[in-house]
């Protein structure tokens, strides 16, 4: 995410969040500055209520983690975000035992000459064990329920997916040197997907699914003017009709919201207040990242897409 | 899978329901239509469709599409075909919400303008409403092979359909019709199943980032050492080692089936089948003009038949070269969701080229960056004198990892030891 959109301490804390119906879901996430429709609160209403994992599936940057942060802003309580990648094993996502502590107060123990027994208590006990994320999550949900987000599903590989799925059935977790420990309430989990992998349907039958969209050309202009509000509604408008052109061109990868946002705080610092093709030019790094797409996007024609951008609503429609 | 504008969050209609008694009739109804569209319906599902409605407005329609589209899907394909059937199920032409259960009446409807392609991998042809009963009816998952039940009168049909208006690329030149590659005899196929059967352990693995544990390894396993310590009373006495895992890779296979290549064809394509029924999970794609997907045919069981689908549905069959397009279609249709770190991509072709090679650069290079390997296999290679200094094989050559031949079983043998030695 932006800098911008993750200045989680500058952000309002609501005091009470009212997820009564969708429709207060989706004024307490506005207020928070996420834009939100009908759909999204509703599925996160359902997410909440039933106590269903919520699976968000999307392009990058079209602000899935977001969401499941604003979500733990909104109730008020922890996130708890483990990064998936490939390889990811129980030990970096469950828990660990501190080794080379054991190890050492074994040694020191020896010198003292303790019995086995205490010496095996010790050093199975909360001390020396190594929170991962999953079990942190558990732990912590016990008083309130934390936000659990499990980022990037699709860079972890199967042996990852179907550890989780068991953990996301029972929400329990068995150390054996300690027992059994299991959460009285069920943290929030959400996933996120960036579909560069097509995730097993076990573990998408377990969630609700939601599909996050680009928004509209009215729903961007809006995130626009509510996270960068010192934009001119005008530049915010050119920037998204420029953005929602650029989308429709066959890019390897298309700019989303994170970019339409990181362009729109580049330009300000460039104290432009419409967009021209010069500027556009300078600042392509911020909306594509791939040397072949800018090629493409200059040998489209930078002038066009501005001129595109500069119509007002009323001749576009 | 191309991005597809997303016709959902918004409908046409904001009617409010009348509340009925035969409300939750009409859910089973509706999720009883979406099983025989092919979603995967499972009791759970509609249980926790079930509870929603504990908390929402059941009469609200936008509640009620949410409650049941979050539930009952699981990805994004599938989202055109749960908007087609929840418009065809709660709204009348009109586009006025219905009621009543109309579960029957959506029966017959099925192959007029549900769009396919939801949950399918394969983008074979297009599957009869009984293939899909089929499918679920076994459990299987739907990804385009075709069941036996399934004649090819009905596939060739619906192929003259696709030609007329699918593909504008289409032109009578391209086509040579259906060939007959059922002429291999016997002990060759079965030389081929042999060495292919041995080419393929070492073709489908890597190594992990996972380690296992191995005592002959370098690196100590800490968390075992320390943990078998405690019974010799905390005095390590066997270190515990680990190494690598191996891993399986994923294979695919982009085969070119011009008009160049006519004459290993027969070869070719019984290479194909045999690697195909090795590995099932193999991704074989051909290619002349435009790209297809063979996976689905190729995974039929009897040779003959699937062969013979394979002729039939892939209609460019030798017709001109296009490397560089097909490449990119591969590029931009699957290169997201299924090459990745672990997929070997392996391209069978003579590097003749018709397109622009300019286009054959860029989409190899990035192909290369996304595969694990890419090996070239070129039958050419094996014709004393050749020098690949055509224009398509120049400017592919240097993206790829291997570049060796494929013309016959020796070829294919050297193959096998070099790889061996990588």
């Amino acid at each position: 995410m932006t800098p911008s959109q993750s200045g989680g301490a500058k952000r309002r804390k609501s005091l009470e969040f009212d997820f009564s119906s969708p429709e207060a879901v989706q004024e307490s996430i506005r207020q928070n500055d996420y834009i939100a429709d009908k759909t999204l609160a509703t599925t996160l209403f359902l997410a909440m209520k039933l106590e269903k994992p919520l699976f968000l599936e999307g392009e990058a940057g079209v602000g899935k983690t977001e969401l499941a942060k604003v979500l733990a802003t909104l109730l008020d309580t922890e996130l708890i975000r483990l990064q998936c990648y490939e390889g990811l094993d129980s030990n970096s996502a469950l828990y660990e035992w501190n080794y080379a502590k054991q190890l050492l107060h074994i040694k020191m123990e020896e010198g003292a000459k303790g019995n086995t027994k205490q010496i095996e208590r010790d050093i199975f006990s909360e001390e020396y064990l190594i929170e991962r994320p999953l079990l942190r999550a558990l732990v912590r949900s016990k008083e309130k329920p934390v936000v659990l987000l499990i980022d990037e599903i699709d860079r972890s590989d199967e042996e990852f997916e179907a550890f989780l799925l068991e953990i996301l059935s029972d929400f329990q977790i068995t150390i054996p040197e300690m027992g059994t420990i299991k959460a009285t309430r069920n943290p929030v989990v959400v996933l996120t997907s960036n579909r560069t992998r097509e995730i097993h349907d076990a573990l998408k039958r377990r969630c609700l699914y939601l599909w996050v969209d680009y928004p509209s050309f009215e729903k961007e202009v809006e995130i626009v003017t509510t996270k960068v509000p010192e934009a001119p509604l005008k530049l915010a408008e050119q920037i998204c009709r420029f953005m929602s052109e650029a989308r429709t061109m066959d890019f390897y990868k298309r700019p989303g919201v994170a970019e339409t946002l990181d362009w729109t705080q580049a330009l300000l610092a460039l104290h432009k207040d419409e967009l021209d093709a010069d500027s556009v030019r300078e600042t392509l790094g911020c909306i594509l990242k791939y040397q072949d797409d800018i090629k493409r996007i200059e040998e489209d024609g930078i002038e066009r897409m501005v001129a595109t951008a500069h119509l007002s609503p009323e001749v576009e429609v | 899978m191309t991005i597809r504008p997303v016709v959902a969050g918004s409908l046409p209609h904001r009617k409010i329901r009348a509340p009925g008694h035969g409300l939750k009739g009409e859910i089973i109804g509706f999720c009883r239509v979406l099983r025989r569209a092919g979603l995967k319906i499972t009791s759970g599902r509609i249980i926790d469709v079930f509870r929603s409605f504990e908390h929402l407005e059941v009469t609200d329609l936008d509640y009620l599409y949410v409650a049941t589209r979050s539930n009952m899907i699981s990805s994004y394909e599938e989202i055109a075909l749960f908007d087609a059937v929840f418009r065809r199920y709660w709204f009348d032409e009109e586009g006025n919400p219905y009621s009543g259960d109309n579960s029957e009446a959506m029966g017959d409807i099925f192959d007029e303008d549900i769009p396919d392609g939801a949950g399918e991998e394969g983008a074979g042809g297009e599957k009869s409403e009984d293939a899909e009963n089929q499918d679920q009816k076994e459990g299987k998952e739907s990804s385009g092979l075709p069941t036996e039940e399934e004649d090819s009168a009905s596939s060739e049909a619906g192929d003259a359909e696709e030609d007329e208006e699918g593909t504008p690329s289409y032109s009578p030149a391209e086509v040579l019709g259906a060939k007959d590659f059922s002429t291999f005899d016997a002990d060759q196929i079965a030389d081929l199943r042999r060495l292919i059967q041995k080419i393929v352990p070492k073709l489908a693995t890597k190594i992990s980032r996972r380690k296992k544990n191995d005592l002959r390894a370098k690196d100590i396993d800490l968390k075992k050492s320390v943990k078998r310590s405690i019974q010799t009373g905390g005095e390590v006495l066997r270190l515990f080692r680990r190494k690598r895992k191996i891993q399986k890779t994923q294979i695919i296979l982009i085969c070119d089936v011009s008009g160049s290549m006519d004459s290993y064809s027969q070869f070719l394509i019984q290479f194909l089948y045999s690697l195909q029924n090795e590995i099932k999970s193999l991704r074989t794609f051909v290619f002349s003009t435009k790209l297809s997907d063979a996976t689905p045919y190729l995974r039929h069981k009897d040779v003959h038949f699937a062969l013979e689908r394979l002729a039939s549905e892939v209609h460019d069959w030798s017709g001109g070269t296009q490397i560089g397009n097909c490449i990119r279609t591969f590029n931009v249709d699957y290169g997201r969701t299924i090459v990745n770190s672990r997929t070997i991509v392996l391209i069978i072709s003579d590097g003749w080229d018709r397109g622009d090679t300019e286009i054959l650069g860029e989409e190899m290079e990035r192909l290369t960056k996304k595969c694990h390997r890419l090996i070239w296999l070129n039958p050419l290679l094996g014709s004393p004198g050749y020098r690949p200094i055509d224009r398509g094989m120049r400017t592919a050559l240097p993206y790829c990892d291997d570049f060796m031949s494929a013309h016959n079983l020796d070829s294919l043998v050297s193959m096998t030891e070099h790889i061996t030695r990588i």
